[in-house]
């Protein structure tokens, strides 16, 4: 289990993360570029020292800065998969996983490990390859296999599929959740790629700006988003505001009327598809409607998204026959209509 | 694509360049009597500054790299106030007029020296005029460009593969044996080759320092410095050597370490 507590400053990066995992879980680390994730991991493997807080795994405290406790990343019993692997170019595939054995002090059995490790990574034939004859998935099989040899009680994969192109994924994907199955030991993964995570991760930790905006499995997350971030990632409009009596004043501006009587901050959640547009006017039972000039006209497969800034602003999604029915064309005026049911609120 | 064509003053002013240094060279191979050139060269004398030249050489080059090398990680890698003016100081010699470098270490080593007049009431040891004081002032001389060389190439390897190590559980120590020198193998190389090259064609430190000693201390270059006064023919031919070592040292290195095109 770890138990992790790292206040970090870097640069314009101000990370405070409290982050628990426990053994057999994938938790992923999902945010945005600069976020902090890569800093985070580097915090937990000691390579980046903390400013305040505390690292704690399966008991053992490997960092406690109000104790003054560091142990150095290299007596520490993690292992590590790098963004671009960091195969060490100048020794074979074998000899890169015998590398951590060595340095532990299990020389005698190295070769004799690495070798299991090869044949269950069924990269045997590679034994004597130099890295830079492995294709980018079996390179990142190597430094799995490499990380993993030294029997860690913690594994740290930084963007494990970031230096694949997109065809080489798919399988890379499906082999790497595979390879994180039969380990064990505690497992964090960090990611921009949100399918990456879904598909890869028991849980799912957003990390925005340095701090955890919502941590929960995939479909509680992304049921409930709690940042823009997530938000566009789902495809859905977010947005921010106060409910009284089923009125949401929103924040920047509008009104939402909404079946879900909850008072105080909240978040209301709108799908693109349940927003209808019109013309004109339109009369009938929809408690929401309101006008606004379109701003951005987005074809996404054989949806149009259309984006309308009024108040509140909201994204529409419709085909694109009915963009050419309505005339719709960016600058043009369009009448939003949205019924209160499909207005999703939960507390902010 | 047509290549561009320079304009007039500028090919003749390069022209004239080429031939300041193609001239001389051009003299050298002109002059050697062919006839004579084994013979010349296989004379005692230049043997014996030929058997030294090469050891000394050498000897300097690995000085170099036992010191050098460490001195270069700890540039490229740790940061220490009055880091720039110790890098400035173990680079002096390298803009600095070797003579100055020989009356220096005379200063620091002779016997009457800061250093040196302790070595000799201690241990009896006497330094200048012997063949450890022409290895001294090689390495003085030539030291400088493995370091420079050297952490360079430290810097340009990416340091992300000495943290992929830790990981591991590789310590520093180790972490510099199995991951930075073979990474930077290469400048390791280079920078081993022009230290090299410089020890070997090393005079002024050396004559001030180590005095010309034939079999002692006179290496190639004093010997044919003495050779021009006696027997021009036979410093002749011991500078085509040289300038035959030289010119497949830059040739060797621009195309695989250098990087000069």
């Amino acid at each position: 289990m770890l138990n992790a507590d790292v206040q970090v400053r870097l640069g314009t990066l101000d990370l405070a993360v409290a982050l628990t995992a426990v053994a057999g879980e994938v938790v992923a680390v999902l945010g945005p570029n600069g976020a902090g994730k890569t800093t985070l991991l580097r915090a937990i493997a000691g390579l980046t020292r903390i400013d305040r807080g505390s690292v704690v795994l399966d008991g053992v405290v490997l960092e406690d800065t109000a104790a003054r406790t560091y142990v150095p990343t290299e007596r520490r019993p993690i292992g590590v998969v790098f963004q671009s692997y960091l195969l060490f170019p100048h020794l074979t595939v074998m000899e890169n996983i015998a590398f951590g054995l060595r340095a532990r002090g299990r020389g005698d059995t190295a070769r004799a490990v690495a070798r299991t490790w090869l044949e269950r990574m069924e990269l045997g034939a590679y034994a004597d390859a130099k890295p830079s004859a492995l294709s980018g998935g079996q390179a990142q099989r190597v430094a799995l296999a490499r990380a993993l040899a030294t029997d860690p009680r913690l594994l740290l994969l930084d963007e494990p599929l970031a230096a694949l192109d997109a065809s080489a994924r798919v399988n890379v994907r499906r082999d790497l959740k595979r390879d994180l199955s039969q380990f064990d030991g505690v497992r964090i993964l960090v990611t921009h790629d949100p399918l990456e995570a879904i598909t890869l991760a028991d849980r799912l930790v957003i990390l925005e700006g340095g701090r955890v905006l919502q941590s929960g499995t995939a479909s509680e997350v992304t049921r409930q988003p709690r940042s823009r971030y997530v938000a566009d990632l789902v495809g859905v409009n977010l947005m921010r505001g106060r409910a009284t009596g089923g009125h949401i004043a929103i924040d920047g501006g509008g009104t939402l009327t909404a079946m879900d009587g909850a008072d105080g901050d909240v978040f209301a959640v709108v799908h693109p598809r349940n927003v209808a547009l019109y013309r004109s006017q339109p009369e009938g039972t929809p408690r929401n409607v309101w006008s606004g000039r379109i701003t951005a006209l987005d074809q996404q497969g054989d949806r149009v998204r259309v984006t309308v800034g009024g108040t509140p602003r909201l994204v529409a999604e419709v085909t694109p026959a009915a963009v050419h029915e309505l005339h719709l064309a960016e600058g043009g005026e369009i009448w939003v209509s949205l019924k209160a049911a499909e207005v999703a609120v939960y507390p902010a | 694509m047509r290549a561009a064509r320079p304009p007039l003053a500028i090919a003749a002013l390069a022209a004239i360049g080429v031939a300041f240094f193609a001239l001389p060279l051009a003299g050298l191979i002109y002059r050697v009597s062919w006839q004579t050139a084994l013979g010349d060269l296989f004379t005692a004398e230049a043997l014996l500054a030929l058997r030294l030249s090469l050891f000394v050489s050498i000897a300097a080059t690995a000085l170099g790299l036992l010191l050098g090398v460490p001195l270069a990680w700890i540039y490229a890698r740790i940061s220490f106030p009055g880091r720039n003016v110790v890098r400035a100081l173990t680079t002096l010699p390298m803009v600095l007029p070797p003579v100055v470098g020989g009356v220096a270490l005379l200063v620091a080593f002779g016997r009457r020296g800061l250093v040196g007049e302790w070595l000799d009431a201690g241990f009896g040891l006497r330094i200048p005029f012997t063949t450890a004081a022409t290895v001294m002032a090689a390495t003085f001389v030539s030291m400088p460009f493995l370091v420079l060389t050297v952490e360079a190439g430290i810097r340009s390897i990416d340091h992300r593969y000495e943290e992929a190590a830790r990981t591991l559980g590789a310590s520093q120590w180790r972490i510099f044996q199995q991951v930075t020198l073979p990474l930077v193998a290469p400048s390791l190389f280079a920078g081993a080759v022009l230290c090299w090259a410089r020890a070997l064609g090393e005079f002024g430190a050396t004559i001030t320092f180590a005095g010309n000693l034939p079999g002692v201390t006179q290496t190639l270059p004093l010997a044919v410095y003495i050779a021009m006064e006696t027997r021009p023919e036979v410093a002749i031919v011991l500078s085509l050597v040289l300038l035959l070592v030289s010119l497949a040292v830059l040739v060797a290195l621009r195309d695989r370490y250098l990087r000069l095109d």
